[in-house]
């Protein structure tokens, strides 16, 4: 077990170094200069040429990708272009929001998919099975946007039952707190939900059909106690993998749900950076972004070992 | 009331039927037959005949809202059929067992052998967890398991076909149930191994007095173990007798087809096997006479019209043929063949 943890845990390095070497070459390649939108319209070639010089940007294309490479591993991820901070700082400032609604996001995910989903496999072909396909179906096909502004409507403008908008940290209060994060987590929730049973029920189909199952039920067991403990525990290994998966989707949905409920989270950081050029905000907060990605499925993973004794005792 | 002579178990005129997408189907049909406490009975025909749907409405295993289930299934005297479900999960595991075809896949990868064990024994029986696994250690080494205490630490992964077996052998006696039903356990299984199976299985049929339903399509190994056979074809029975008399005088063209197509140690081995021609008829599109019909020697017109009964002879033996007479007649000629060949 302990050498497939090490072997996890080396695997991810070259992976971070494709993803900084990508993420760099995509924000350098794309078109746009931070001087000039630093300086407006109006500044002189003069001004442009200094600013770009300070800002090391004037630096061959290689040089400026060695310098980038160099200060990352060191863990210095540059300052902002516009914020007096480093990137560093200005991504931990969005970073709570942000985290505070992917985890009641995809809390609400998993307490609303995983029970659906085991309900329609065990279900199979019946009107239960098939409203929980309507719903799944419903859920990817509808915009996040476009459920968010629905639930608002509901209730926050009709029912008054919820903020309309904004942000209060956990600092505030939990109630606050969480009564702010609803709606928004909702969204997100229900979203990630529809992805979820489906992934759930198919998981718990196939699992049904196999034959320990007959075996489960044949030694008297209740039905419950098959589902749970013989069944759930095969189907969630996919499971698993697929709420690891869904954390990056997560991160997408929650860009357009912030905007939407005006959230002071990574989404709108990320969002501000692009529309000033803030390139070095930008790099950097993709880079973390891609680095929480990889580490959550490097969680993932040593937890099949947990869950699963063949990877656990098989792999070396 | 109990009468002298009730059998352990009797299945009275059972139907299975399946309501699946593409229609329904009679997958069992008017099946009735018994077995008594220690005695081996097998269960013969071609895959997709039956054979297993019988057995598992027995333990009511298929799914209930698409499976119909008619006819009596007395268990020691209760009918099962009529059973709550509570009442049925305290009969599985504890008065009737089950043996699955694949034992590569009919035990949980991610618990370990003594815990499946430790499960059957403790859905039954409210004992300490230590002494449950020192039982489920006892059972493993009862299938003559070696290092039983390694082998309960253990995953299924870790151990072979036939000690997988051995395991799944262990989980259904964990109870000492009186009816074990074996559903071809030996199929998967090496030729060395899958004797050793059954000759446990005929161990444990004479030490806990059980009554066994063997299902299989390999007659040697019916011949091997069973006291009574019965032959199903395409959801029914159609023929039922003693080891003996099936194997010396098969009264239906099947039977006769299903011995002839074993292979024989004595006599001339040049000769080709003799193969039952062409395949099983779907369960959607059954002949309207006899099933067999179509793929018989002796068929004729009433064959394709008229569906045969199981017809009781004198000796007990139980045919559903039109033409049993014919293949009786035979029998005794080969007989007397044998007879004289003997003597000369």
């Amino acid at each position: 077990m302990l050498e497939y943890i090490i072997k996890r845990i080396l695997s991810i390095i070259p992976i971070l170094i494709v993803v900084s070497l990508m993420v760099f070459f995509l924000i350098h390649l794309t078109p746009g200069d931070p001087a000039a939108v630093i300086l407006g319209p109006a500044a002189t070639i003069t001004a442009l040429e200094n600013l770009r010089a300070e800002m090391g940007l004037d630096m061959p294309f290689h040089e400026q990708l060695m310098t980038w490479f160099s200060n990352v591993i060191r863990g210095d991820l540059g300052n902002s272009l516009f914020m007096k901070k480093t990137v560093l700082e200005a991504f931990m400032d969005h970073l709570g929001p942000t985290l505070s609604l992917a985890i009641m996001g995809q809390m609400i995910a998993i307490l609303i998919s995983i029970p659906l989903g085991i309900i329609a496999a065990n279900n199979r072909g019946s009107n239960i099975d098939r409203a929980v396909s309507i719903f799944s179906t419903l859920g990817i096909s509808i915009p996040n946007f476009l459920l968010a502004l629905f639930l608002v409507l509901i209730f926050s403008v009709a029912l008054s039952l919820f903020p309309v908008a904004g942000y209060r940290p956990l600092s505030a209060g939990l109630w606050p707190h969480i009564r702010y994060l609803t709606l928004p987590a909702v969204t997100l929730g229900i979203i990630q939900a529809a992805l979820l049973t489906r992934v759930t029920r198919s998981s718990m189909l196939e699992v049904l059909n196999n034959n320990y199952i007959k075996t489960a039920y044949s030694k008297g067991l209740s039905e419950w106690a098959v589902i749970i403990k013989h069944a759930f525990r095969n189907a969630f290994i996919p499971i698993l993998t697929a709420i690891g998966q869904s954390f990056a989707q997560l991160v997408v949905g929650a860009i357009v749900v912030e905007t939407v409920f005006n959230i002071p989270g990574i989404g709108q950081l990320l969002i501000n950076a692009i529309s000033r050029r803030d390139f070095q905000v930008i790099q950097g907060a993709i880079l973390l972004i891609a680095t929480t990605f990889i580490i959550i499925n490097l969680v993932i993973d040593l937890l099949y070992g947990l869950l699963d004794p063949r990877v656990r005792l098989n792999r070396k | 009331m109990v009468l002298e002579h009730e059998h352990l178990l009797e299945v009275r005129a059972l139907h299975t039927t399946f309501y699946t997408e593409k229609g329904r189907v009679k997958a069992v049909e008017d099946v009735s037959f018994y077995v008594d406490r220690g005695e081996m009975v097998g269960l013969v025909g071609e895959s997709g005949c039956g054979k297993s749907v019988t057995c598992e409405s027995i333990m009511q295993l298929h799914n209930r809202r698409i499976t119909e289930i008619k006819g009596e299934i007395f268990f020691e005297s209760q009918d099962l059929l009529k059973l709550k479900k509570q009442q049925m999960r305290n009969i599985r595991g504890r008065s009737i067992s089950m043996i699955f075809q694949d034992p590569m896949s009919s035990l949980n990868p991610v618990y370990t052998i003594g815990d499946q064990i430790v499960e059957a024994i403790k859905t039954h029986r409210k004992i300490e967890k230590n002494e449950a696994m020192r039982q489920a250690v006892e059972l493993l080494s009862m299938t003559e398991i070696s290092s039983p205490e390694e082998v309960a630490k253990k995953y299924p992964h870790q151990l072979s076909g036939g000690m997988r077996q051995r395991v799944l052998i262990a989980i259904a006696l964990a109870c000492q149930p009186r009816l074990l039903i074996a559903d071809e356990p030996t199929t998967a299984l090496d030729v060395t191994i899958q004797s050793q199976i059954l000759d446990l299985l005929v161990q444990f049929k004479k030490t806990l007095d059980m009554g066994i339903i063997l299902i299989t399509h390999d007659l040697g190994v019916v011949a091997e173990v069973c006291s009574r056979v019965i032959v199903m074809y395409a959801g029914e029975i159609v023929e039922e007798g003693t080891v003996e008399s099936i194997f010396t005088k098969p009264l239906h063209p099947y039977t006769r087809g299903l011995l002839l197509a074993m292979p024989q140690i004595q006599g001339d081995r040049n000769c080709k096997l003799k193969v039952i021609k062409g395949v099983v008829p779907s369960l959607f599109n059954l002949p309207r006479g006899c099933r067999f019909a179509p793929r018989c020697d002796y068929s004729t017109q009433i064959c394709a019209e008229k569906h045969p009964e199981l017809t009781a002879l004198d000796s007990g033996q139980m045919v559903r043929c039109w033409h049993y007479q014919k293949l009786l007649k035979e029998a005794r000629i080969n007989d007397s063949i044998c007879d004289a060949s003997a003597r000369g």
